[in-house]
C-alpha cells in the first residue's frame, strides 16, 4: 500500500469517527445551529433596520471567526477533556496526519455552519447576494484558513488551564491578517488589486504548511 | 525485542517521583511492578509508553526511541478510558483497527470471547459499567498484537472470572513478548504470584527506586 494512500486512509478513519461523534452528541450540533440562527437574526435586524445591505457579506467573516472560536473546543481539546487523547497519541501514525485529519473535520464543521449562516441571513433579510466566483473562492479559502487556525490553536492550548482566555486571543491574532483580504475580495464596491486573490491563496497555504509542520512538535509532547 | 530503561528520573511539582531507574528486560518476560498509591507506577508506565517525557534518562525499545516504532509494537492499558463513549465497542475496535497495520483478528476475537465481551459488542461504551469498559480497553490494548504490553492495574475492577481469564491470557501470550503490569494491592500481588506459580518477576517501586521483591 502506498504511503499517500495509507495517510488518506488514516485521515478518513479519524474524520469519519469525529463526524459520527458529532452527530451522536446531539447537543453539539444543536448549539451550533442555535448560534448560527441567533447571529443571523441579530445581524439581519441591523442590516434591515439601517438599510445597510453592504454589511451583508462582511458580517459573514466576523461570524466565521466566532464559529472558529467555538469549533476549537471540538478538536484536540475535546480529546483531552474526554481523556481519549492518550488513544490518539498511542497511534503509530505521524502527528501531522492527526493534525490534517482534525483540520479537515474542523473545515467540514466551519464550512457547513457558514453556509447555514448565509442561508438564514438570506431568509431573514430577504436579500440574495450576488454570487461571484471570487466570493465563492474567498469563502472557501477563508473557512479553510480559519479551520487550520482553529485546529492549531486547539493543539496549542489543549493542556492549558487558561484556554478559555487563550482561544479567542489566539484566533483573533491569527485571523487578523486574513480579514482585510476577505473583506476587499468579497465586496465589489471596494477597490481591489489583481494581486489580492493570489496573495490570499499564498497566505492561506503558507499558514497551512507552517502549522502542519509545527504540529509535529506540538503533538509529540 | 528488548526494553531498556536508562537512568529514568521524573520530577513533578518539586518532588522527585522516580530516581534513576535502570531496567533491562528481554522477551518472554512478565514483570509486575508493585507499589503503594503515589509510588510512581503509573508515571513509570507512561514514561515507558512515551506518553510522559522523563526529566532525565531515556527508554529504548530494541535500541530505538522513535514514537512511531514504539507505538506500532506496544499495547497500553491505562487507568483512563481511551475509548469513545458515543461509539459502540465494535465501532471503537474497528476504528482503532483501521489505524494499525499489524492487527490480529484472531487475537481480538479470542479476547472478546475470553473476557465475555461479545454480549456488549454492539453497546455504546458510555453505557457500560466500569468493569466492562475496562475489558473493552483491554481488547483495545491488544489490537496491534503487541510485542510489548504495558498494563496499568489491569485487574482492578474485574470480577474473579474476568481476573482469571485475563491472567491466563497474559501468561498464554507471554512467548516472545514483554509484559509489564502494575499493582498496588499486596493481597492481589500474592494471589497473582500464587496463580502464576511464581512465573513472574516482581519489582517494588519504593521512594522512586525499583527494588526486586521476593515473596
Amino acid at each position: 500500500m502506498s504511503l499517500s494512500f495509507k495517510i488518506l486512509r488514516h485521515i478518513y478513519a479519524i474524520v469519519r469517527k469525529d463526524l459520527t461523534l458529532e452527530v451522536r452528541r446531539g447537543y453539539e450540533y444543536l448549539s451550533s445551529l442555535a448560534f448560527v440562527i441567533a447571529a443571523s437574526l441579530v445581524i439581519s435586524q441591523i442590516i434591515v433596520k439601517l438599510f445597510r445591505e453592504d454589511l451583508f457579506i462582511p458580517s459573514i467573516w466576523i461570524v466565521i471567526v466566532f464559529i472558529g472560536i467555538f469549533t476549537t473546543s471540538n478538536s484536540f481539546i475535546r480529546e483531552v477533556d474526554k481523556k481519549t487523547i492518550y488513544g490518539l497519541r498511542l497511534l503509530p501514525i505521524p502527528s501531522s496526519t492527526l493534525f490534517l485529519a482534525k483540520t479537515i473535520y474542523t473545515y467540514i464543521l466551519v464550512f457547513t455552519q457558514s453556509l447555514l449562516y448565509l442561508l438564514f441571513q438570506m431568509l431573514f433579510t430577504m436579500m440574495i447576494p450576488k454570487l461571484t466566483i471570487q466570493l465563492v473562492v474567498t469563502l472557501l479559502l477563508f473557512t479553510f484558513n480559519i479551520s487550520v487556525i482553529a485546529s492549531f490553536t486547539s493543539a496549542l492550548v489543549m493542556y492549558s488551564e487558561g484556554r478559555s482566555f487563550l482561544i479567542p486571543m489566539l484566533i483573533f491574532v491569527f485571523s487578523l491578517p486574513i480579514i482585510p483580504f476577505a473583506t476587499v475580495l468579497s465586496d465589489p464596491g471596494l477597490p481591489t488589486s489583481p494581486l489580492d486573490l493570489p496573495f490570499f491563496i499564498i497566505e492561506t497555504f503558507t499558514v497551512f504548511i507552517a502549522f502542519t509542520f509545527l504540529s509535529e512538535y506540538l503533538l509529540e509532547v | 525485542m528488548s526494553l531498556r530503561l536508562e537512568n529514568i528520573w521524573k520530577r513533578y511539582g518539586g518532588r522527585w517521583i522516580l530516581k534513576g531507574i535502570d531496567l533491562e528486560v528481554n522477551e518472554s518476560t512478565v514483570i509486575c511492578i508493585y507499589g503503594e498509591n503515589g509510588a510512581g507506577k503509573t508515571t513509570l508506565l507512561k514514561i515507558i509508553s512515551g506518553l510522559v517525557v522523563p526529566t532525565k534518562g531515556r527508554v529504548l525499545l530494541d535500541g530505538r526511541t522513535d514514537r512511531r516504532f514504539r507505538n506500532s509494537v506496544q499495547g497500553v492499558l491505562l487507568h483512563e478510558n481511551v475509548l469513545y463513549e458515543e461509539l459502540t465497542v465494535e465501532e471503537n475496535i474497528n476504528y482503532f483497527k483501521s489505524l494499525y497495520e499489524n492487527f490480529d483478528d484472531r487475537l481480538i476475537s479470542m479476547l472478546v470471547e475470553t473476557l465475555g465481551l461479545a454480549k456488549y459488542w454492539k453497546t455504546r461504551v458510555g453505557s457500560l459499567s466500569y468493569g466492562w469498559r475496562k475489558r473493552a480497553n483491554i481488547v483495545r490494548a491488544f489490537i496491534n498484537n503487541p510485542q510489548v504490553l504495558l498494563l496499568d492495574e489491569p485487574f482492578t475492577g474485574l470480577d474473579i472470572n474476568a481476573y482469571r481469564s485475563l491472567l491466563k491470557t497474559i501468561m498464554d501470550l507471554l512467548e516472545g513478548r514483554i509484559i509489564l503490569f502494575t499493582i498496588s494491592n499486596e493481597s492481589d500481588l500474592k494471589r497473582i504470584f500464587n496463580d502464576t506459580k511464581g512465573g513472574l518477576l516482581i519489582m517494588e517501586l519504593r521512594e522512586g527506586e525499583v527494588h526486586e521483591l521476593k515473596l
